[in-house]
């Protein structure tokens, strides 16, 4: 299968600004004034990542909280810019960042109309919308509250018409961010339903998540992260036992 | 795993450079969410209020209405039809002013947009110039029809160029419009500046006075204070009923391009970075 996703000695560097401030009076006081001035310190969110891909692997990211997970993945979505290293993604693969959901809602407008701003954030012309509106409804199945303003939904409905969004995208390459801790148990079956018929379909997955049973039911492959570097690639049942000697 | 089939072409999107036109490019391929931008902010600002859109036309009228008791009774000016003259540089004023002024938030307030899915990030400003552009011409149709028939204008040859104006104005707001959106997200204190620099473009830009009320040797300086060559374009073509000169020609269209251009390729070098500062 060809490679979709090629990490080449990707790092990250953040930089923590204690006593950050955007604002120019501080600045002009830190040239006076010793604790006034920012303090820089260098953080390495990732460091030397080489990582390939191909299609239809479905790759689980593991990792403590901080270990770089979610900026793998958000370097993979073209949110952050390697600082060195090159990440090479597929050109014409359509990529369905599922890292948040419900990207762009706003509370006074209905569903209807949050759906149509919501997928036109992804790129999505009038026509792709006006295709795809339909099936968001009968996913969500929140047809008789189409026409309400969002914010009377509950917090459960409102992420299911954002999941309902997201995966009828129709993404190939699927970037997933723990989004099974939220939401109820049917909710939760309804993602995992839709996620195993994508992973029969043969679609790409890079699925971060803290839950064992989740990366040994969708993923063929896991990858461990530590404070930023990949410590293993590999097997998932070798990977998941890799993590927990790490955590232990 | 087989042999490494030839791989579907990869980019590297940390090294693809965007020019002027195929970020244009890519910025029209986004139109459907910049429309629903705009109908968005449409929405929320009249949806759930009573008068709606009649909001829209109390603002410029109050201003009108203000200036008139100042330069026409106060200062008694005498100029003829000087409230007809005075809302012609303020509805374009007013359409400038609340863009800018709307722009520096462009970034800061769609920061979980930006923060979740990739999308040029040019869409925000050009959508926040493109809402205060629906509102200026809803007032504009509404109010200058009646200021035609309230001072009998005639219609006249020169008003056909009120587009061509209108494009370079709404060329030069995006420039600015890009500029301040991105400086924003760097430095929060943009904001005061602009509050600042509004009030002085106001009183440099001939909106409550005529251009040629000046002393002769102010005039080409505040013929290119940046607002100036749109507001008198509009004042020579709509109250003297003439073509404008052919300096506020040029004036206009080294504002209207120079700026859409340096604001847009400034934007786009910064554009990876804005992510990261919010």
């Amino acid at each position: 299968m060809s490679v979709v996703i090629d990490a080449q000695q990707v790092s990250k560097r953040f930089y923590l600004r204690h006593n950050r401030s955007a604002e120019l009076k501080v600045r002009f006081l830190a040239m006076f004034h010793e604790h006034h001035r920012e303090a820089v310190e260098e953080f390495w969110a990732l460091r030397d990542v080489s990582l390939t891909i191909r299609s239809g692997e479905a790759v689980g990211v593991v990792g403590r909280n901080g270990s770089g997970k979610s900026t793998l993945l958000k370097i993979v979505a073209g949110l952050h810019m390697p600082t060195t290293g090159r990440m090479l993604v597929a050109a014409h693969a359509r990529i369905g960042p599922m890292i948040e959901l419900g990207v762009g809602f706003h509370p006074e407008l209905s569903g209807e109309e949050n759906v149509h701003l919501s997928a036109s954030v992804y790129g999505l012309s009038r026509a792709q919308i006006a295709a795809l509106y339909p099936r968001v409804v009968a996913y969500s199945g929140l047809e008789h509250v189409m026409d309400t303003p969002l914010k009377s939904y509950s917090s459960g409905m409102q992420l299911r018409l954002g999941f309902a969004i997201a995966a009828n995208l129709d993404p190939e390459i699927l970037l997933l961010d723990e989004i099974f801790a939220v939401g109820d148990a049917e909710f939760q079956r309804q993602c995992h339903d839709t996620l195993a018929r994508f992973r029969e379909e043969g679609r790409t997955f890079l699925f971060v998540s803290h839950t064992a049973s989740a990366i040994r039911s969708l993923c063929d492959r896991v990858c461990v992260l530590d404070r930023g570097r990949l410590l293993f690639d590999g097997a998932v049942e070798e990977g998941l036992t890799f993590y927990e000697r790490l955590t232990a | 795993m087989n042999d490494p089939a030839p791989s579907p072409a990869l980019v590297d999107r940390a090294a693809q450079s965007h020019t002027l036109v195929s970020s244009l490019v890519l910025l029209f391929a986004y139109r459907e969410l910049v429309k629903n931008l705009v109908l968005k902010e449409l929405k929320l600002k009249y949806r759930g209020s009573v008068l709606g859109f009649l909001w829209s036309l109390v603002n410029p009228l109050a201003m009108v209405g203000i200036y008139t008791l100042a330069f026409k009774y106060i200062l008694a000016t005498g100029q003829p039809g000087f409230p007809y003259f005075v809302l012609l540089g303020v509805l374009a004023w007013s359409f400038f002013a609340n863009s800018a002024v709307m722009a520096t938030g462009a970034i800061i307030e769609g920061s979980s947009l930006v923060k979740a899915v990739r999308f040029p990030r040019a869409v925000l400003p050009v959508a926040i110039v493109l809402f205060n552009l629906v509102q200026y011409l809803l007032t504009v149709v509404v109010l200058l029809p009646l200021m035609f028939l309230l001072y009998r204008v005639p219609p006249s040859g020169p008003m056909v160029l009120f587009p061509a104006f209108l494009a370079l104005q709404v060329l030069f707001t995006v420039g600015l419009a890009l500029m301040l959106a991105a400086a924003t997200t760097f430095f929060r204190d943009v904001r005061h500046f602009v509050d600042i620099g509004l009030l002085i473009l106001f009183w440099t830009t001939p909106i409550v006075y005529q251009l040629n009320q000046a002393p002769e040797w102010l005039r080409p300086a505040l013929l290119w204070s940046p607002m100036s060559p749109f507001v008198v374009a509009y004042q020579s073509i709509f109250y003297v009923g003439d073509w404008p000169d052919l300096s506020v020609w040029t004036a206009g269209v080294v504002y209207g391009f120079g700026v859409f251009a340096v604001g847009t390729m400034w934007f786009l070098s910064l554009e990876n970075r804005l992510g990261e500062q919010i």
